[in-house]
């Protein structure tokens, strides 16, 4: 290219437009993109925000009893979760900014990456043992639960492997085999961790991208055959997975016990009324509901801000979700629209969970609220799967006139 | 073989792609929509799941005796909370709980301050507390408190019965006894709330009869302190039917404040501690020798020496030497030589199915928690001297309700019953939802034993017999005594201090219609159970036997139809000497006013109580009178 050129059209340089620096092997020239932000999808990084800083206030809310109590700090939860949230957002950025065809290079060492980190969690020393699993691994006084990550890498990987196939699933192929094995092996690590319900989530997750890729209907009623009988062995060979059925099924039969979370927030929820008690004002969270900062916030978002709240919170998700399957639809690349799908599938899923568990019409599970419930790992991974979102949405064609051009040599 | 030819078609994947996204944009709208409906559903009020979860308030049902007197009742007291932040003055705070719940005022501040937020101070405050705190509240001195209904349960008897009634701790669950074993009866766990919000459960009728329950708890803690004993037991049976009118076990324990009894202290000793009962046992193994046909009324026993195992390595003797002897008088004199000779009549194995099939070494099945199946090991496991000593009640374990479970057989006509101890359940509404009726297990017995062993058992209660101080006027007794070697693991043998003595009557001997069984454990200096434990039988028999309708034998029966006219009781003449006026009914004693020759002068109303002058005094013209009523 003509070096000198591109300097003549630096009047069309105007100040709130910005620049990029894009440095190749041995040359780099600088270019000019209307507006390098607005690549990302604005409503989707419009409600990211919102949903954070909403999740944030409530945790607030919700845990400065129980921090005082434990800690004698109230805002122990809420700083720390502050903390994950600046990182979050840093890996957010970072992520939304990473070359996806890098990532699809280097997923080797992605997986081997997050396999070390699981493995660490059977590792005594490293590991945490809390409420009877061993989920966590404690680094530099942080806890970090690596499974959250195997949400994430889960998606990329089958994103990957079955994108190369672009829709076209032949019957004298296998071409099932490899992503299927992916998924069963991820669910069977995050079993051994005794994290039931998310083992389960991985395979509604393997399920939905299966078939966004266009996976024949022949092979899903294959794979429910397989799963189904497994998940239900899974189920009953744990004491306390079958109580939480029990007390799902009749909170009632043991109010003292299994039934007590579920009818604490059913309350908590009752109490909020259409208007609720007010930001702060809820007395649920007081030792009403275990664990409430964690699992259960949404009981004390329900009681705060009633039904009105919920109802806002819930449109905000729905809105994530649409906007996210939106923006899989329009990508041409099958790599991007299944990445895109399945991080949106997951973010949305685990709060379907998460409020259905609240309201009473899932059995008690381990899975969080994205955005809301206590805990870095999840939020961090939240933030890098909208990151990830938003990159994989970005057009790649949309390029400025080149401003200027060097070389490095 | 047949080779498919696929045919790359990118336009085709990229329609089913754009629809299969268009149904999961479906199916995601469908879910969220459906979890906006289910929490509107939750928290808009008037919705009907907002009514399920306004936690209503729960009620357990009462447990009543047979006649419906209240044992154990739910009571709505409050509790009283704070919420810290609304609290201002912490010390006036405490300083006025205090001073309504009679507490030390630091105490209640050192609660107060011990959270942040939401406190409990005070679990179920009396309802006067609760109104002084109100009023308080009203003036607004106590910013920040609040009370809060708190369902508890009350035990209006107390120690009576304690043991059979359980317990239910502060969240309204059954822990122990009736409590606990009917459970689901009082507060059904599928329980839906009224329109008031409120809901209550079941009503349980045990069998037990609080008169009757009453006197034998006063009688047992007499014996208690009177022999310092370790522990009384006193079991009162109906014998047609197996339902227990009292089961008493002194030292008892208060249910309304059981946190402060020791575990051991709430168990209920008359079905969970096993002992040997000693010569009781008697009853039930010659009725054994005897129905086995290894002895016959007629069958005669050498009791003038000691009894020794054929090894002679140990032997059975008696307190006295009472020549050739019967089965009768083995029971009379409770002859433990004549018992071990009778053994000896028998096999092992059949003895043994006999006494198991009284139910001895397996639980009796009765609704309560904690029995014991006692000891009866089988023959395979008998040393040579096992037979003759559990002839005569050792070497076995039983529980005092086993015990009275075996002597149904005898007024049955020889059939064992189980034991009950629940009449009735009622609904809040007053309909029978069970009735637990009389419950045959087997047939033990034939009826001549059964007729031979209460003629024995009779002779028991005649002079000359164990049981002779069992005294009651009119009614004959059948009756078998016993002192109980205990053992001593310290020792490795039987204690010599530590005895248990024992009675087991039915009444009346020819038709049982009661049966009664006591226990004194470990009774100090007297230890005999023919000394101390047969007269208290004697003393519970006489309160039993006119309240419990037992016909006296002078008694004139009515059994001719028609009306009877009960007249008031006639006052008797009043002339030269002061007749006994006590008891007569003030309509009897009014026409006296009337009299002009004497002063009367009557005190009260009701009954009377007392006279001046004392009867058989003699009367002039114009004595005073003064009588007392009430």
């Amino acid at each position: 290219m003509d070096t000198g050129g591109a300097l003549c059209d630096s009047e069309s340089l105007h100040a709130e437009d910005s620049v990029t620096v894009v440095i190749g092997r041995n040359s780099f020239f600088v270019e000019q993109s209307n507006d390098e932000v607005s690549r990302f999808d604005p409503i989707l990084l419009g409600l990211v925000i919102l949903l954070l800083v909403v999740g944030l206030g409530m945790l607030l809310s919700a845990s400065w009893f129980r921090a005082e109590q434990l800690y004698r700090q109230p805002l122990r939860f809420v700083l720390r979760q502050a903390l994950w949230a600046v990182a979050g957002c840093g890996l957010c950025a970072a992520a939304a900014l990473v070359p996806l065809d890098l990532i699809r290079r280097h997923l080797k060492y992605l997986v081997l990456g997050v396999a070390v980190l699981m493995g660490m969690t059977f590792l005594p020393g490293v590991s945490a043992r809390y409420m009877g699993a061993s989920r966590w691994i404690i680094l530099w006084g942080f806890s970090f639960q690596p499974s959250e990550l195997v949400k994430v890498l889960l998606v990329i990987h089958l994103a990957h492997l079955l994108s190369k196939r672009e829709g076209e699933f032949p019957r004298d192929r296998l071409y099932i085999v490899p992503p299927l094995v992916v998924a069963v092996l991820s669910s069977i690590i995050v079993l051994l961790q005794n994290d039931y319900s998310t083992a389960i989530f991985l395979l509604i997750l393997t399920f939905l991208l299966f078939f966004a890729a266009g996976v024949p209907t022949r092979y899903f009623v294959r794979f429910t055959a397989l799963i189904v009988p497994l998940g239900m062995i899974a189920l009953f060979s744990r004491e306390h997975r079958v109580r939480r059925i029990t007390a799902f099924l009749n909170p009632s039969y043991d109010p003292a016990g299994s039934g007590f979370q579920v009818l604490a927030a059913r309350r908590a929820l009752a109490e909020g009324g259409p208007w609720g008690a007010g930001i702060g004002r809820g007395v649920r969270k007081m030792g009403g509901i275990p664990e409430v900062q964690s699992d259960f916030i949404f009981a004390v978002l329900g009681e705060e801000l009633g039904f009105f709240g919920v109802f806002l919170v819930l449109l905000a998700f729905l809105l994530f979700s649409l906007r996210g399957i939106a923006l899989a639809r329009r990508q041409e690349d099958w790599f991007r629209y299944l990445l895109i799908y399945g991080l949106t599938m997951s973010i949305t899923i685990q709060a379907m969970i998460n409020v259905a568990v609240v309201a009473g019409l899932l059995p008690a599970t381990g899975i969080p609220l994205p955005f809301f419930s206590s805990g870095g790992s999840s939020l961090v991974v939240t933030m890098i799967m909208c990151g990830l979102i938003m990159n994989a949405a970005t057009q790649p064609a949309s390029r400025g006139p080149r401003l200027w051009e060097g070389s490095r040599v | 073989m047949a080779v498919e030819f696929h045919r790359s078609n990118p336009k085709r994947a990229r329609e089913n792609r754009n629809s299969r996204t268009k149904i999961t944009t479906l199916a995601v709208i469908l879910i969220w929509l459906v979890l906006i409906v289910q929490y509107g559903n939750i928290m808009i009020p008037g919705t009907p799941a907002a009514a399920r979860s306004s936690a209503p308030l729960f009620e357990r049902g009462p447990i009543l005796d047979r006649r419906g007197r209240i044992l154990a009742i739910q009571t709505n007291l409050d509790t009283i909370t704070a919420w810290r932040p609304h609290v201002r003055d912490l010390n006036e705070t405490a300083r006025i709980l205090g001073d309504i719940l009679d507490q030390d005022h630091r105490r209640i501040a050192e609660r107060l301050v011990a959270s942040p937020g939401f406190v409990t101070i005070e679990r179920t405050i009396t309802p006067s507390q609760s109104r002084r705190i109100r009023a308080e509240l009203k003036q607004g001195n106590l910013r920040g408190i609040h009370l809060q209904p708190d369902l508890g349960r009350s035990y209006p008897e107390g120690e009576t019965a304690a043991a059979v009634i359980g317990y239910s701790g502060v969240d309204n669950v059954g822990l122990a006894g009736i409590e606990y074993m009917f459970s689901e009866h009082l507060l059904p766990p599928g329980l839906a709330a009224d329109q008031q919000g409120s809901s209550m459960g079941n009503q349980v009728f045990l069998t037990l009869d609080l008169a009757i329950q009453t006197a034998a708890d006063d009688l047992g803690k007499r014996l208690l302190s009177d022999h310092q004993a370790d522990a009384v037991m006193i079991l009162v049976a109906e014998a047609k039917t197996g339902a227990l009118l009292a089961m008493s076990s002194q030292p008892s324990f208060n249910p309304n404040t059981f946190h402060s009894y020791s575990r051991e202290a709430r168990k209920n000793p008359a079905i969970s501690r096993i002992y040997e009962p000693g010569s009781v046992f008697k009853v039930y193994s010659m009725a054994s020798f005897l129905e086995l046909g290894g002895i016959t009324p007629e069958s005669r026993f050498d009791a003038s020496r000691a009894y020794s195992t054929r090894d002679g390595g140990f032997r059975i003797t008696d307190i006295a030497s009472y020549g050739m002897i019967g089965p009768r008088e083995v029971i009379q004199y409770s002859s433990n030589v004549g018992a071990a000779f009778a053994s000896e009549a028998v096999e092992e194995g059949p003895f043994y199915t006999m006494l198991s099939a009284f139910g001895f070494g397996s639980p009796t099945r009765i609704e309560l928690n904690g029995e014991e199946r006692g000891l009866l090991a089988p023959p395979d496991r008998w040393s040579g001297r096992t037979k003759p000593t559990l002839a005569i009640g050792q070497e076995v374990g039983v529980t005092a309700l086993q015990m009275v479970t075996a002597a149904t057989p005898l007024a049955n006509e020889g059939i064992l019953l189980r034991p009950r101890i629940v009449d009735r359940i009622v609904s809040p509404s007053g309909e029978v939802i069970q009735r637990f009726s009389r419950d045959p297990i087997r047939q033990v017995l034939s009826p001549a034993t059964v007729d031979l062993m209460l003629s024995y058992m009779e002779s028991a209660t005649s002079p000359g017999g164990t049981a002779r101080r069992i005294r009651l006027e009119g009614v004959s007794v059948a009756a078998k005594t016993g002192t109980a070697e205990v053992f001593d693991p310290r020792q490795g043998g039987y204690s010599d201090t530590h005895f248990l003595a024992s009675t087991l009557a039915l009444v009346p001997a020819r038709d049982p219609q009661l049966i009664v069984y006591l226990v004194i454990d470990h009774p100090r200096g007297e230890y005999l159970g023919g000394r101390i434990a047969a007269p208290a039988v004697g003393e519970l028999l006489n309160f039993l036997a006119p309240y419990y309708g037992i016909p006296r034998e002078n008694d004139t029966p009515l059994d001719h139809s028609g009306r009877i006219v009960i007249r008031p009781n006639p006052l008797p003449e009043v002339r030269d000497t002061m007749p006994d006026l006590s008891g007569l009914p003030l309509r009897s004693v009014l026409p006296l006013l009337g009299r002009d020759d004497l002063v009367v002068t009557i005190d009260g109303s009701g009954y009377v109580v007392g006279q001046r002058p004392p009867p058989g005094a003699p009367l002039g013209e114009g004595a005073e009178i003064t009588l007392e009523l009430e």
